[in-house]
């Protein structure tokens, strides 16, 4: 008797005494009829509610204008697209110390370095030639720790899509100019 | 007009008509599949290859483009109707693989087996008026290809060949999982053909007759235009419902082409236009299976004080076709709608409901219903 | 028009039925059958025979045909499981007797005087399932009702030999049985092939 009770137990709470059957074994559902009308009730709900798509490229998951759909607002640690960022000079911060371009694992960044003019003091050099192939990039982040001058970092922008290869090759007037807040459709919308 | 050419003319545009009808409409169902089954797992679904007459903005110069609204220089008709020609497309241009195993001749007979029977017994589902009065010349034509006196027995007849296509391409393929598919299509068809003939008995008892113009006139005479079968023998229709889906192959009974099992199933070894011709078959016997349904249980074509069953009118037959498509999508929503709902049932589940469930209870209910019509009329 | 069709259908069944006994794949040859049998249909249609043929396609083609295919790929025979190819001498003295038969039955038609026989005048509803159920359940519902008891003795034979073979002849050949036959101190099996 022990283990019959043992096996009841097994069966929820309704097995001691209750009428009530487990569910799956009432006649009525054991007829499967109320199980699909449930299903047909459910798919019915979901076929009239808000679609989820994005239809990508036209709208973008980092619009915030979507967040009513649970998505837009991306998580600003996404590494995304590279910015050089510039001093309160509006001249750019790198010193074309080619440590980022040692540390990246993708061999994507490529820097060719001249001397810095005279009258920029506060450094010898900069760079003649930035750039970095977004295709190669694996977004791991290691330019961005090498750098000793805060001079690149990763952005949340998600980058857009090209017609041709060259250009995800952002040169540097392109990495300057990066606005990680234009994630904006480049097509209306239909 | 003599009398035996226009017979032979009306018999020529509606045998052109049945033949089209499944050709020009399954597009239409497969966009519709595509799209019922996308919007209940919450997408968009296809809406990039339209019909479109272009962007008309670039006939502008440059300076003015902006001044059309978008919708207007960007028009575009139903959002993705042109997916099943680009399918078609694709499928048409795919490399046709023949496997080294495959019984040849079997092999390429398989996807017109699958489809001619089944298109063929569209030809005896009426679509419209038995009575019309072509143009108002007094030759009366009856919009119902074959109107044999055989009736539904002979559309069964021809349309239960159709499992052969199945049967036939997963022998010939030479490979184990369309064999398995195959022998399990064969195992579904023919235990659902049972409980499904059974339902059809029942309703073919209550109404007294097996010609299927005269089932459509049964219902649109009787309770007032609304003596459809359904309600006179719900259980009846509710038995045929299910083992249509069964003989559709369909999910929840789906189980010939069981893709975590089977690969896919019977058709796995086809590829370009004879799986397209698969493709086709089967959406042409889900046309099939869903227009008996409609003419046997739903009242086919009338439709209670819209139309008169015996008027001759034009208007009247015209009308009468468009009631009996817009049926006739009403069941094949509703199969493509269960289709993205219900889960496959397992092979002994599938067994049990055919036999254990679905035909005793068919049987019961032709007892009960032959004996209240002999006791009551 | 109906005397074309006859001709038609019988050239059909007798070349698909020549194509059934002589091909060795037991598919082509339960498929060539399938034909056969529509051929039949034909030939019924051709009579006027709507009900005929129209239950002839739905039991022997929609049905039985299916029940043939369906035990065909169960067993799966190949090529060398079909047994040896009959020999040539065989094979003469089967077509001879075939042939034989044909002209005996050739010979009976041929020579009855067809005159005497009138070709009753069909109605309208000959054929149709109300003119066939007239007949089934009034001049010939003895013979009816007899059948349907053969075929009722004959389910419930096979349910009484399907049920005995389940559970006597077979019970032996469990698997899991198996081994409590076998002598205990006896070498483990397939230890032979493993050991050079």
């Amino acid at each position: 008797m022990i283990h019959a009770a043992h096996d009841d137990h097994g069966h929820g709470p309704h097995a001691h005494g209750d009428p009530e059957p487990a569910p799956g074994e009432s006649i009525a559902d054991r007829t499967y009829v109320p199980a699909v009308l449930r299903g047909i009730k459910l798919t019915l709900a979901r076929f009239l509610q808000k679609k989820f798509t994005v239809e990508y490229p036209e709208e973008s998951v980092y619009d915030a204008s979507y967040a009513d759909r649970g998505i837009g607002a991306s998580n600003p640690r996404h590494r995304g697209e590279h910015i050089l960022v510039k001093d309160e000079q509006g001249r750019e911060k790198c010193v074309a110390c080619l440590l980022c371009m040692a540390a990246c694992p993708a061999l994507c960044i490529h820097i060719e370095p001249e001397p810095a003019p005279a009258e920029w003091t506060d450094r010898e050099r900069r760079p003649k030639v930035f750039e970095i192939d977004m295709l190669r990039c694996i977004y791991c982040g290691y330019c961005e720790e090498a750098c000793p001058c805060d001079a690149i970092r990763l952005t949340p922008k998600f980058y857009q899509p090209t017609t041709s290869r060259t250009e995800r090759v952002y040169d540097k007037q392109r990495l300057l100019e990066n606005n990680p807040d234009a994630q904006v459709p480049q097509r209306p919308r239909k | 007009m003599n009398e035996t050419l226009v017979a032979v003319l009306a018999v020529l545009v509606k045998a052109v008509i049945i033949v089209g009808f499944p050709l020009a409409i399954v597009p239409g169902l497969i966009y519709l599949e595509r799209k019922v089954c996308s919007y209940i797992q919450g997408r968009i679904g296809p809406n990039r290859v339209n019909l479109t007459i272009g962007h008309i903005d670039y006939l502008l110069p440059p300076s003015m483009r902006g001044a059309l609204p978008v919708g207007l220089a960007r028009f575009k008709l139903i959002p993705g109707s042109l997916q099943p020609l680009a399918d078609g497309i694709k499928l048409a241009f795919k490399e046709e693989i023949v496997p080294a195993q495959a019984d040849k001749l079997l092999y390429f007979m398989a996807p017109v087996l699958a489809f001619v029977p089944v298109a063929t017994a569209l030809a005896f589902i009426p679509f419209g008026t038995p009575t019309w009065d072509a143009f108002g010349s007094g030759h009366v034509i009856n919009l119902q290809l074959a109107s044999a006196n055989v009736g539904v027995l002979g559309l069964f007849a021809i349309g239960s060949l159709g499992v052969y296509g199945i049967a036939v391409g997963g022998w010939g393929s030479g490979s184990k999982f369309p064999l398995m598919g195959a022998v399990r299509s064969a195992a579904q068809m023919i235990s659902y053909e049972i409980a499904m003939a059974l339902a059809l008995l029942s309703a073919i008892v209550t109404a007294g007759t097996v010609d299927l113009q005269a089932f459509v006139l049964h219902q649109a005479t009787t309770w007032g235009g609304a003596g459809w079968l359904m309600f006179k023998q719900p259980l009846a229709a509710l038995i045929f419902l299910v083992a249509m889906f069964a003989e559709n192959n369909r999910l929840p009974f789906d189980l010939p082409e069981a893709e975590p099992e089977l690969v896919g199933g019977y058709h796995t070894e086809y590829s370009g236009l004879k799986f397209g011709i698969f493709f086709l078959g089967e959406y042409t016997a889900m046309i099939l299976m869903s227009g008996l349904f409609v003419t046997m249980f739903m009242g086919g074509w009338s439709l209670p004080l819209l139309i008169d069953p015996y008027a001759t009118g034009g208007l009247n037959a015209l009308l009468s076709a468009g009631v009996f498509l817009a049926k006739l999508f009403l069941v094949l929503g509703f199969q493509i709608w269960i289709r993205w709902t219900l889960p496959r049932f397992r092979y002994d589940q599938l067994m049990s409901l055919g036999w254990k469930k679905l035909v005793p209870l068919a049987l019961a209910n032709l007892v009960v219903s032959a004996i209240v019509l002999t006791f009551v009329s | 028009m109906p005397t074309l069709l006859v001709l038609l259908a019988g050239a059909v069944i007798v070349a698909a039925g020549i194509v059934t006994v002589t091909r060795r794949n037991p598919i082509h040859a339960a498929l060539s059958m399938l034909v056969a049998l529509g051929g039949v249909a034909l030939l019924m249609l051709a009579l006027h025979s709507t009900f005929l043929a129209a239950m002839q396609v739905l039991l022997y083609g929609g049905a039985i045909m299916v029940l043939f295919t369906f035990v065909i790929m169960l067993l799966t025979l190949r090529e060398d499981e079909m047994g040896p190819e009959p020999p040539a001498r065989t094979k003469t003295v089967a077509g001879a007797g075939a042939f034989f038969v044909l002209a005996i039955v050739w010979w009976a038609i041929a020579t009855r005087d067809h005159h005497d026989f009138q070709a009753p005048a069909l109605g309208g509803a000959f054929g149709s399932p109300e003119h066939f159920a007239r007949f089934l359940y009034t001049d010939y519902v003895v013979s009816f009702e007899l059948v349907t008891v053969l075929v009722m003795a004959a389910v419930a034979g096979v349910i009484v030999l399907g049920r005995r073979a389940d559970r006597e002849s077979l019970e032996g050949t469990r698997l899991t049985q198996a081994p409590a036959h076998k002598d205990p101190h006896a070498a483990p099996a397939g230890r032979d092939e493993v050991q050079p």
